[in-house]
């Protein structure tokens, strides 16, 4: 009896009133870390993470889902969220090292989710900087974007949004290694 | 428990009744246990990098992740096939990814609206299904090795009879803890039969060994 009501409780809540979820950290993805073992990139050490002029604060710490909200683990902001990816994907593949010579920083540019009819969008961009010393070698705007049949109710399309909207993540990084410039720019 | 599992949710969604019905889940037998014959055993086991990513029609579900990464690990620890299992890199840089993708049954939430309207007396068996895959590299060039199972746990809401040889679960977070541990035990077993997977000749476990 209590399994009924609780779900039932959940797609009440979800449906009458605004709610907030909060990402939790991020988890490593065999893709990249596969791509980055393979490859033969050498480690990085990380920058600044900010949010790039385009992109509101309030965009930067919250992002709207139908009466939902997303927010990043830890009070913190989406583009940090960017940092978290890639720096768990990094050590995971033993390619983190804070005293390398290249630096990888970023601005997002971009980040959207529209769950409105029947079809959702998510998107999700930014702007990445790559120096080796003082010299930049790569900087480039990079979007990944995501398309998925919405579900009407949205007990059902709320955490599936989600879901696509946070796969973004590690899909960006994965863009990036895959960029033809930036495999040139570290070798 | 909502990203578990998905299809009670769409009937419960569908419901949006109220009253006293309940849900029971049925985790299915097809697949069952891992029997000792094929619990095999390696020589000299290595450590191994573990990924595990929770999916939910086909798209990462990081919270779902979150909760079920621990069992995974130990299931992957218990199987002895592995001397050491980190989210790290490890010496000899072995990998070890699982996926798990949560599918429901299409024609869930429908089925949802019969037993609403009836408050109940029209039962509804939906069924969440799980694809499961690993795939391992041992860390030396050559082919990864794959392996995929797939497994099943049916929920029931209103008044419906228990579906035939089904044990029914303590409640629906421990039937899919169950469906994760025999898909991940099958996985992990399935890939130690393979010749490739070890350098040492595998050897079959003692009679009665986990079951």
């Amino acid at each position: 009896m209590k399994f009924f009501s609780f779900p039932l409780v959940m797609v009440a809540v979800a449906l009458l009133s605004a709610c907030a979820t909060q990402l939790p950290a991020p988890t490593l993805t065999f893709d990249n870390v596969s791509r980055l073992r393979q490859d033969s990139l050498p480690a990085l050490a990380l920058g600044e993470f900010t949010r790039g002029p385009e992109l509101s604060e309030q965009r930067d710490r919250s992002i709207s889902i139908r009466a939902d909200s997303l927010r990043p683990p830890s009070g913190g902001t989406f583009s940090s969220y960017l940092r978290s990816t890639i720096e768990s994907e990094l050590a995971g593949a033993g390619k983190l090292d804070p005293a390398s010579i290249y630096v990888l920083s970023a601005q997002l540019t971009r980040s959207e989710v529209s769950t409105g009819g029947a079809e959702s969008r998510a998107a999700l961009a930014a702007q990445f900087r790559l120096t080796r010393g003082d010299e930049v070698v790569y900087t480039r705007e990079l979007t990944v974007t995501d398309d998925w049949p919405s579900a009407f109710m949205g007990a059902i399309a709320i955490p599936d949004a989600m879901n696509h909207y946070t796969g973004l993540y590690p899909r960006l990084f994965g863009a990036l290694l895959e960029d033809p410039e930036f495999q040139a720019a570290v070798r | 428990m909502k990203r578990l599992v998905i299809a009670p949710l769409l009937v419960a969604a569908a419901l949006m009744l109220g009253g006293c019905l309940s849900l029971r889940s049925f985790v299915d037998p097809a697949l069952g246990e891992v029997p000792s014959a094929q619990r095999v055993t390696v020589a000299e086991p290595r450590p191994v990098q573990l990924i595990f990513e929770f999916r939910t029609q086909g798209a990462a579900n990081a919270r779902a992740t979150e909760m079920l990464r621990d069992q995974v690990t130990d299931v992957v620890r218990g199987s002895g096939l592995f001397s050491e299992v980190s989210t790290s890199p490890v010496g000899g840089g072995a990998l070890l990814a699982i996926t798990i993708d949560n599918i429901p049954e299409e024609g869930a939430a429908q089925a949802g609206f019969t037993t609403g309207l009836t408050l109940g007396l029209a039962g509804s068996t939906v069924t969440d299904y799980y694809v499961a895959n690993a795939r391992y590299s041992g860390g030396s060039a050559g082919a990864s090795l794959l392996a995929e199972k797939r497994h099943a746990l049916h929920s029931q809401i209103g008044a419906a009879e228990a579906p035939a040889n089904m044990v029914q679960a303590e409640n629906p977070e421990a039937g899919v803890r169950t469906v994760v541990r025999q898909l991940v035990e099958h996985l992990v077993f399935d890939l130690a039969r393979q010749p490739s997977f070890a350098p040492a000749p595998a050897a079959a476990a003692p009679e009665g060994a986990a079951s």
